[in-house]
Parts: structure tokens; C-alpha cells; sequence
């Protein structure tokens, strides 16, 4: 089930009825069952693979915790993250491992054919399987205390608002919250409720709307000129943060209204200066995880700047294979580290260009935030191309210049409507650097109804409404 | 007692809501009708135009309608949309009629005789004015229909709406493809298969009721009527020539001996094409010179003293 099924909007309020009416133990449970619904409604089968990851990691949690020496420990944290690493190689890489080692041996003139395994990628496994590495790995460091209860670790593996798409959630943050009973809170249902009424505008207005304009560009970049590649690129630059904050957002409110705080997993990623910032701004349950369960362990920047440039490369290699099992995905986590490495080269010369220039610092951060938002749309040209020759047409056929002219821009209107939904997106975020938006939320409720209003109005007139999956819930 | 504080504000919040939608829904409703976009003219009564054009985006794209008043001398009215499927186009010449006087000559662009109804979507905010429209969109997607009747704001949640908007106060005859297809895509273009599935595909028999009822229509009406196929590109074509050949039989059985006036292969300069489907405006005045020349727009002196315009 998505959030952006009709189905969803009569399992919600039944979810909320059942939640609120119990305590304890029978809240936990209404839980769990709550995300296996949730969850088995789009295949029941691979709930055998949730417990199995549930059950294996509680498991191993109370191995960890009463294994009597250091190596006993680490031969269970070995063997929990090999578990998971294993679960996610076989369902999500296989193919691709099987395709590229095809392709090696073919380069070395060796004939050998195999069939593409038919392998469903079950849905939000990317996310369920991080998640419940933190738990383990955390309980080794000793930063999160062992769970007793199989069925709050159940939960904690499986709530629903998160389990497709993250926010990629730590123990140490959700579990404690799981152990008391959260009583019903009108200002946080409130709250949360204009969070998820914002999301869905990101989803169906933001997203949607400019998904058709990129769709098209992508699917037949030869058939367009460069303005129209141009735009199907920015277009899609802003969808796919429309698309996965939406969620996100969706994700963060539910959890409220039910009077649960999940991490905040985007903060206005495209006004970043830095690609350092940039990644403490996009999907920041992601980028956190990678710094702390591996960029970090790896030895980060402490063992010598050569060891800190392989470190990025290699975290952002890895970033890019989470994403996706194909070489665009990871050319375009190689692309990501190319950028931290030369930021991280040549930053220390900018700025003491910057000062010896006299620059002031919003005039540095206006100069350099439309460099950062260039080049990450570049890097998404990667990420959104089927194959390296499509991301390749769209990058010669941009450089060609060629039909630069709005006129031989094909859904002129889509067009239109895209730019100024951007305009408005852009515009609300940089309101928000002024204006502390979520503080005054919680200060004026009645300011959420006026909020919820205005979004039910938004999503009449202006929202899509084809049940388009999540990009991120393909991961 | 704080509860029903909670309560009374999600009531006051929902009937605002609700309040907001039907008032915004009549000011958006009055503000389509006063464009000049094609089907605003339409039911406002507008047109009353010598030659009718009906047909999807390749009927869009053939006939340009101050062209071809220039070139005969008889006004035009191009209503043709983008996906507009026959029984769309049966409904809006039925309304066409109800709201202008008759043409006297009905171009009816035929390859979309295989499109289905889904331009009814977009056709939203017309669908209180068309008892027909209403109708095959509840026939179409029950569930958007009846959102249209829970939200009136989502009735003008459509392209069209914002076509509308753009031709506020100008007229929209003059809308045509404007670019020349890339020619590297044009050379290495090949129909995709689903080019080739449709045309071994027989007309579905809902389109061939509306079809048959386009021409009943324009019988009654005294309006005499012109099948046109509209030029491809000389790449889609070629090979699909036989296919082409039996669908036009096909439709010329149909129409119980009408002459379809095939100008599939007219032009083969890719400069004349916007895309393999669709002329721009160079390519439709390359065509319409020639349909001019072919007497495509000669209407029998008989046909013409019956009709008052």
C-alpha cells in the first residue's frame, strides 16, 4: 500500500481508531499488524522476509549482549550485518552482479550466456534492512540498550509510515519512544496533519506535475532540443525532491499525529553552498547513517587527506549502489564524491580568495548555491538515464545548443505550470529561512487549519492523481 | 469540553474548505467561458463557422484555420484536440450543433477512429454545460466523476484550464506546431510497435457507433462531409503503407462510400513535421495549398443554396 492509494485513506483513520483506543501491549500489537497490512497489501509473500529480519536481528541482539568476550560479540555483529547485507545482495543485486560479471568475462572473449533470475525486489527492503543494522551495530557500541519484547522490535522494524521509504531510523531515537504509551494530543494530530497535508502537495502537485514533463525528455531525449532537455533535467531535479520529501513528509506527520518524532529527513537541500551541505540537507537518515556506520568506522579524515579522499569515493560508491542496482546509480555516487574531493581540495583556496577579496558571506553562499544546484542536476542526469548512451545523448544534445527556443519546447503548458510551481516551491523554502515556520505552527494551531485549507485547495486544482509510485520506494 | 473546542474547529475549517470550493468553482467556470479557446466558443455559441474541423492533435495540425479562410474564403472553425477519440467528437459536434448554426462543410481527420475517450479528463470544466460529456466521464473513471461532483475546483484541474487561461481574451485558431523535428531523431525514427498493433486492430465497435452518429449528425444538419487522413512522416509510413491501405477501406465501408482523401505520403521534406505524427505550420500550408488544388474544400452548389450562412 502507498500513501497515494485510495485504499490508504480507509486504512489510516481505522489505523488511528484502533491505536488511540488501546494501550500497551494491544497498541503494539494494532501496530504491528497495522504495518503487515499495510505492508502485505502489496505482497503478503515477502512478510516472511520482514519477520525473518526480525527475528534473526533480535536474535542477534541478545547474542551480542550476552556474548561473554569482545570477539564473541563481534562474530554476532558480523554475522547480523552479513545477514541483512546478504538478504539485500540477493533480492536487489543479484541480476546486476550476474550482468557485470557477464560483461568482464565477455571482455575477455569468453562466451558465457546466463538467464536474468526473475527476482522481485521486495518493497522498502534498502530501508528495513539500514535500519535494523543500526539496531545491532548500536547495541555493539553500547549506545542502545538490548530490546526485551519481540513485538516492540517487530514494530520498530515495521512501522508503517516509514517502512516503504524511510526516514531510515536509528534504535537508539525509536525504540525508547515505542516503550511508553503516547496519549492522544490535539495539537500534535494538528500539526502532523498539516505536515502530511504538505507532503501530499509535494507528492501531487510538486512532484507529479513536473514528472510528466521529464518522463517524456527522458524516455526520448533524441526527439527533443536542448532548451527541452534543459528543462526535462531541472524538472526533474525538483521532482524527485518533491516525490522523496513528500514522502518523507507524509512519513514525519503520520508518526506525529500518532505521537511518535521521526528524524527530519530533508531541510531545503537546493539552498546549499556546499555538496558537504548539500548531503547534511538531502535525505539526511541516509547521509548520517553512511557517516557514522561507514565513513567514519573507515577512519574518515583522521588517518591523512589521501585516506580521506578514498573514504568519500568509497562511501559515495556505496551511496550510489544503495540506490540502485546499475553502474548509473554508482557513476552518479561517483560523481557526488568527485565533488565532496575537489570541495574538499579546493575549499581551503576559495576561501582564502573570499577573504583576501573581501567577499561577505551571502554574497559567497548567493554565488556558490547556484554552482552546487548546477551540478547536482547534472549528477541527476545519471541517476534518471536507463543507461549511460541515454545519459550521454542528453548531456551531447544539451552541449549542442541546438532548438534553444521555447517555441520547439514540446507541453508548453505542463511547462509553465512546472516553472511556477517550482517559483512557489522555491519561494515558500526560502520564506522558511526567515520566518520560523514549524515554530509558529505550534504556536497559532488555528494557522494549521487555515494551512490544511489551503492545501485541500491546491491538491483540488492542481494535483495529480494517477497513483504514480514513489521514486524512492523502488529502492 | 476541549474536545468539542477541537471539533468545532475542524467543522468551522471544513465548511470553509467546502465554501471556498463551490465559490472558486463558479468564478473558474465563468472565467473558462470567457476565453477564446476553442470549446469556450463552442458553448458560448461563438462560432457558427462555414468549415468544421474535428479530429486529434493531427487535426490540430493539418487544417489552420486562418490559413485556410485565407485560401477559400469561408470561415473556419478548428476544434480538434490532442487524443480527441471519435466519441468525444460525437459528443462535442452534437453540442457544437445544439450552440452554433450548422457548418456547411464537416473535415472529419479519421485516424482517430482507434483513440479512446480519455480526453474526456480534460475536457472537466465543460462537463456541467454538456449533459453528454457528464456522461461518458461517469462512463469512462466513476471515481473522477464523482470527484468532480464532491470538489468543483478539481473540474479545472486539467491542461485545458490552463490552456483556457492563456487564451483569455485572444483567440486560439492560430494553434500550431511551431518547431522542425530533430533530424537526427527523424532519421533514425521507426514506428513503434504499438503503431503496428493498432492499425492490425479493428475499430472498436463504441467508435464506430459514434462515427456512424457523426455522420447521421451532419446529414441531418445539411453539412457535406470530407474524411481526411493528414500527412505522417515519409519514416512512419513506410511500411505500414498496406496497413494504412486496409484501415482506409475499412473506414470508407464505414461511412458507406464517403471517399477518404488520403494525404498520408503528401509531403516528405522533414522540415514540414514537428514530430512523425504532426505537421507544423509550414508543412500545413504545404497540404492545404494542395487540398485547395484537389477541390477538398469544394462544397456542391446544390449543398451550398440549403445551407444559410
Amino acid at each position: 500500500m502507498l500513501f497515494t492509494e485510495i485504499i490508504f485513506f480507509v486504512f489510516c483513520p481505522l489505523f488511528f481508531v484502533f491505536f488511540f483506543a488501546t494501550r500497551g501491549t494491544a497498541r503494539l500489537s494494532v501496530c504491528l499488524i497495522g504495518s503487515y497490512i499495510f505492508y502485505g497489501w502489496w505482497d503478503w509473500r515477502f512478510l516472511s522476509l520482514i519477520l525473518f529480519t526480525t527475528v534473526a536481528n533480535f536474535w542477534f541482539g541478545q547474542r551480542i549482549e550476552k556474548a561473554d568476550s569482545e570477539s564473541h560479540k563481534k562474530k554476532y555483529l558480523t554475522l547480523s550485518v552479513g545477514t541483512g547485507l546478504a538478504v539485500l545482495a540477493y533480492f536487489k543485486y543479484t541480476n546486476f552482479f550476474l550482468d557485470s560479471l557477464g560483461a568482464c568475462v565477455r571482455v575477455l572473449g569468453i562466451t558465457w550466456k546466463f538467464d536474468t533470475l526473475h527476482i522481485i525486489l521486495p518493497l522498502g527492503i534498502s530501508f528495513y534492512t539500514l535500519q535494523t543494522m543500526t539496531y545491532t551495530i548500536d547495541l555493539y557500541r553500547g549506545q542502545v540498550k538490548r530490546e526485551e519484547s519481540l513485538l516492540r522490535f517487530a514494530v520498530f522494524v515495521a512501522f508503517f509510515p516509514r517502512l516503504v521509504a524511510g526516514p531510515i531510523l536509528r534504535a537508539a531515537d525509536f525504540l525508547p519512544q515505542l516503550r511508553e504509551d503516547r496519549p492522544f494530543d490535539w495539537p500534535r494530530l494538528i500539526t502532523g496533519a498539516s505536515m502530511v497535508a504538505w507532503g501530499y502537495v509535494m507528492k501531487c502537485v510538486v512532484a507529479d506535475s513536473l514528472s510528466g514533463v521529464s518522463d517524456i525528455r527522458f524516455a526520448a531525449p533524441v526527439a527533443h532540443g536542448s532548451l527541452s532537455l534543459i528543462i526535462g533535467v531541472v524538472f526533474y531535479t525538483f521532482q524527485i525532491y518533491a516525490d522523496f520529501a513528500g514522502y518523507s513528509l507524509i512519513a514525519v506527520g503520520l508518526a506525529r499525529m500518532l505521537g511518535y518524532e521521526f528524524i527530519r529527513n530533508f531541510d531545503r537541500p537546493y539552498f546549499s553552498a556546499s555538496f558537504s551541505e548539500f548531503w547534511r540537507r538531502w535525505h539526511i537518515s541516509l547521509s548520517s547513517w553512511l557517516r557514522d556506520y561507514v565513513y567514519i568506522p573507515l577512519g574518515g579524515a583522521r588517518k591523512g587527506p589521501a585516506r580521506a579522499y578514498v573514504n568519500l569515493m568509497l562511501v559515495m560508491f556505496l551511496c550510489g549502489l544503495w540506490h540502485g542496482a546499475a553502474w548509473t546509480f554508482i557513476a552518479w555516487g561517483l560523481i557526488h564524491g568527485a565533488y565532496l574531493c575537489s570541495q574538499r581540495l579546493l575549499g581551503p583556496f576559495w576561501e582564502d580568495l573570499a577573504k583576501r577579496l573581501r567577499l561577505q558571506r551571502p554574497l559567497t553562499r548567493a554565488a556558490l548555491i547556484p554552482c552546487v544546484f548546477l551540478l547536482t542536476s547534472f549528477a541527476w542526469i545519471f541517476f534518471r538515464a536507463q543507461t549511460f548512451g541515454a545519459a550521454w545523448t542528453v548531456i551531447r544534445v544539451i552541449a549542442s545548443m541546438d532548438s534553444f527556443t521555447f517555441a520547439a519546447t514540446p507541453q508548453q503548458f505542463e511547462v509553465v505550470k512546472g516553472l511556477l510551481l517550482i517559483g512557489a516551491l522555491g519561494a515558500i523554502e526560502a520564506t522558511s529561512f526567515f520566518v520560523d515556520l514549524p515554530r509558529l505552527a505550534d504556536r497559532h494551531l488555528w494557522l494549521n487549519g487555515v494551512f490544511i485549507v489551503l492545501c485541500l485547495i491546491t491538491l483540488s486544482l492542481l494535483g495529480t492523481f494517477t497513483g504514480a509510485t514513489f521514486i524512492y520506494a523502488q529502492f | 469540553m476541549r474536545h468539542s473546542r477541537y471539533f468545532l474547529g475542524i467543522i468551522l475549517f471544513m465548511a470553509f474548505y467546502f465554501a471556498a470550493d463551490r465559490v472558486g468553482g463558479l468564478l473558474l467556470q465563468d472565467l473558462t467561458l470567457r476565453s477564446g479557446i476553442r470549446f469556450s466558443r463552442l458553448y458560448s455559441g461563438k462560432f457558427n463557422a462555414e468549415i468544421l474541423v474535428l479530429g486529434d492533435s493531427r487535426g490540430v495540425n493539418c487544417i489552420y484555420a486562418p490559413l485556410a479562410e485565407k485560401m477559400t474564403g469561408r470561415s473556419c472553425a478548428n476544434i480538434s484536440y490532442n487524443g480527441m477519440g471519435v466519441a468525444v467528437a460525437e459528443i462535442l459536434f452534437r453540442d457544437y450543433l445544439a450552440h452554433n448554426a450548422p457548418p456547411k462543410l464537416l473535415v472529419l481527420e479519421v485516424t482517430n477512429l482507434t483513440v479512446g475517450g480519455a480526453l474526456v479528463y480534460n475536457l472537466k470544466p465543460y462537463q456541467s454545460l454538456s449533459p453528454g460529456l457528464s456522461k461518458l466521464l461517469r462512463a469512462e473513471n466513476r471515481s473522477i466523476y464523482y470527484a468532480c461532483q464532491l470538489t468543483h475546483l478539481y473540474r479545472f484541474n486539467c491542461e485545458l484550464f490552463l490552456r483556457a487561461l492563456y487564451y483569455l481574451g485572444r483567440d486560439d485558431q492560430n494553434w500550431i506546431n511551431n518547431y522542425v523535428i530533430q533530424p537526427e531523431f527523424a532519421k533514425s525514427y521507426k514506428p513503434p510497435p504499438a503503431v503496428t498493433r493498432g492499425l492490425q486492430e479493428t475499430i472498436p465497435p463504441d467508435s464506430v457507433e459514434a462515427f456512424r452518429k457523426i455522420l447521421a449528425q451532419a446529414g441531418r444538419s445539411g453539412a457535406v462531409v470530407r474524411l481526411l487522413v493528414s500527412p505522417f512522416l515519409p519514416a512512419h509510413i513506410t511500411g505500414l503503407h498496406d496497413l494504412y491501405d486496409k484501415r482506409k477501406t475499412e473506414i470508407e465501408n464505414l461511412a458507406a462510400g464517403l471517399h477518404v482523401w488520403d494525404y498520408a505520403n503528401a509531403l516528405d521534406d522533414i522540415r514540414c513535421f514537428a514530430d512523425p505524427l504532426h505537421m507544423n505550420l509550414e508543412g500545413a500550408r504545404l497540404v492545404l495549398q494542395q487540398m485547395v488544388a484537389d477541390g477538398f474544400f469544394a462544397i456542391p452548389a446544390s449543398e451550398e443554396s440549403a445551407l444559410g450562412h
